[in-house]
């Protein structure tokens, strides 16, 4: 906390850039001085790139209107991709485990991201979770089998059950990938041996 | 089993200390203070992976300093020679190393030493509430089963979760379907931890009836009997457990969302303690209440030698003046079976020469072993 006092005499522009880096995740009080001083320091090109990157990102980025990963356009690459197996789904919490998946060069179908898992403790129920809009469309669309691929927590297992409870009645075949990845651990952590692996043994919920 | 060597850096009072015990007894003698039941810790927490008394690991680290580390090279019957090593960083956070190689997770290190504590605080195992006795199934089950530890974590977090949701569905009734999900992993994780705790207590219960007879010169016949927070059917495996814990849950439903908390589960288990059919807790005299736990104590070696195959550690936390003539001869008698004994006391006054004779005695003063003692040639004081 010894950078507090000194921050009161920083100019005024400065002192807002320390404390906009100190909400980024893992950026304390100390590192956020310090990127501010060498945002200062480098030449202001390269500067304008990184607020340029950052605008552009919040302009540009979006949710595909379909799986709701991250997207520049209406539809992402893979919803937009026609070779893609669209009779098998893939459901993952969020889009770095939709990342890792990827990775693997294994899976060729289409996926749907929940945005999250349930956890009361977190204030999230499922009516949070993107869990309507891929009710919507398993009515109307042609797929045949939906791949549960929420992490092996607690709340992803939680997750897991609760939309294979609502799935199944559906007349869907309903899997689980199989719990070969670390427990307790997230799924892009996790290495590609054991997500190809996760994906061989799913079964049936 | 047996510890061959134990390394102590950064550890409570100790700034370095590397210990090579005897086989047998090892008395740590010294004054109040001076840091005999640090030693005990440290192996326990090889044992558990747990402390037995911080409430938070890094009290364990002496001040100031930036990490603690616990090793030991543990000599096994059938495995041999195996190395465990326990690091404490003051983020709370644990490391473990087992022979040489990091693992990603603490529990791996379950199973690998196995001990029994036994200290004055014990009595509270029959004296003090419930979460005692369940603390104790918990720290006892979790060395001969590392699945129980795991699935312990995982029950803990859904009982968090599901309590939380019970509170909001009695603050705002309204029912988005989720409970199931939350029974389903209650159940999941649940059912295991009532089903090994009732195969403890029921493999426990008659070694410590047959050791407690003795103790009390045939005088006492003592009964540990499981009380199952969800009504168990007699016998019955684990599909029966799981069956009899859905049934109570569907039972007392609304009851949990009116309240708003889990009303059944393991988390509401305890144990009873019957000297001749009465409660020792709210009947026993403090002697017999002491004899209760030694009975269970030695009980608890039994089961997990059988269970393992070989004796486990024994560690006697100043537990000699509390106990009477005949019970300090029966244990003394005890610790002379092949076991390795690592035992602290503040005066060698209570031993017969025969048995000093016989151990390592290692002289504890301010966080060192002083090398005189018996046996100083086997003392090896570290920088
Ligand atoms: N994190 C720590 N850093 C430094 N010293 C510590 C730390 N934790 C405990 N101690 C010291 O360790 C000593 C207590 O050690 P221990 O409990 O092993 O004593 P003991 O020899 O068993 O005494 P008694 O006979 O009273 O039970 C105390 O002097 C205490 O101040
Ligand atoms: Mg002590
Ligand atoms: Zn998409």
């Amino acid at each position: 906390m010894s950078g507090i006092p000194t921050m009161l005499h920083y100019a005024k522009p400065l002192a807002r850039l320390v404390a906009e880096l100190e909400k980024l995740p893992g950026i304390g009080p100390k590192s956020a001085q310090r990127m501010a001083f060498y945002l200062l320091r480098i030449p202001r090109e390269e500067a304008m790139q990184l607020a340029h990157a950052i605008a552009e990102v919040k302009e540009k980025i979006g949710f595909c209107r379909e799986c709701f990963n991250f997207t520049d356009q209406e539809l992402c690459d893979i919803c937009r991709d026609t070779r893609r197996d669209r009779s098998l789904l893939c459901v993952v919490s969020e889009p770095r485990d939709l990342m890792a998946m990827e990775r693997t060069n294994e899976f060729r179908g289409v996926y749907h991201v929940l945005q999250g898992v349930i956890s009361p403790q977190d204030g999230i129920g499922p009516d949070v979770l993107r869990i309507r809009e891929l009710q919507a469309r398993l009515y109307e669309n042609e797929i045949q089998e939906v791949i549960l691929a929420t992490n092996p927590t607690i709340e992803g297992d939680a997750t897991a059950f609760y939309l294979a409870r609502l799935l199944k009645p559906l007349g869907l075949k309903v899997t689980r990938i199989a719990h070969g990845l670390p427990a307790g651990g997230d799924l892009d952590y996790a290495d590609q041996a054991t997500l190809v692996s996760a994906l061989q043994w799913r079964r049936e919920m | 089993m047996h510890l061959q060597s134990l390394q102590l850096r950064h550890f409570r009072n100790y700034n370095e200390l590397l210990l090579k015990p005897g086989t047998g007894l090892n008395i740590l003698v010294g004054e109040n203070a001076q840091g005999k039941s640090n030693v005990l810790e440290a192996i326990y927490l090889l044992a558990t992976s747990k402390s037995l008394r911080a409430s938070r690991d890094s009290e364990m680290i002496q001040n100031s300093a930036g990490m603690a580390a616990v090793g030991a090279e543990v000599i096994r019957e059938r495995e041999g020679e195996i190395s465990l090593e326990m690091a404490v960083l003051p983020s709370e956070k644990k490391t473990v190393r087992i022979n040489g190689m990091k693992r990603a997770r603490v529990i791996d290190l379950l199973g690998q030493l196995n001990a029994v504590f036994f200290g004055a605080l014990d009595l509270g195992i029959v004296t003090a509430e419930p979460s005692i006795r369940r603390r104790y199934l918990n720290l006892e089950i979790s060395q001969i089963s590392p699945k129980y530890c795991f699935d312990l974590a995982r029950f803990k977090k859904t009982l968090e979760q599901r309590n939380r949701l019970l509170r909001d569905l009695r603050d705002r009734p309204y029912r988005d379907g989720s409970l199931d999900a939350w029974n389903e992993q209650l159940f999941r994780f649940g059912a295991p931890l009532l089903e090994k705790r009732r195969f403890f207590v029921e493999r426990l219960s008659p070694l410590a009836e047959k050791i407690h007879r003795d103790l009390s010169d045939g005088r006492e016949t003592l009964e540990i009997r499981y009380l199952p927070g969800v009504p168990l059917p007699e016998g019955g495996d684990l599909l029966a457990i799981d069956r009899a814990f859905r049934e109570e849950i569907e039972r007392v439903g609304e009851e949990e969302i009116r309240r708003g908390m889990t009303l059944v589960g393991p988390q509401r288990d305890d144990l009873q303690f019957l000297i001749n059919g009465a409660d020792a807790r709210l009947f026993g005299s403090q002697g017999q209440q002491r004899t209760v736990v030694l009975s269970l104590k030695l009980a608890e070696f039994r089961l997990m030698e059988e269970y393992v195959g070989e004796p486990p550690v024994m560690l006697l936390d100043d537990v000699m003046s509390d106990l009477d003539d005949l019970r300090k001869a029966h244990l003394l008698g005890w610790m002379q079976r092949r076991c390795q004994t690592f035992l602290t006391c503040t005066s060698l006054r209570d031993f017969p020469e025969e048995i000093l004779a016989d151990s390592h005695i290692y002289h504890i003063s301010a966080g060192t072993v002083l090398p005189e003692g018996t046996h100083a040639n086997s003392v090896l004081n570290g920088s």
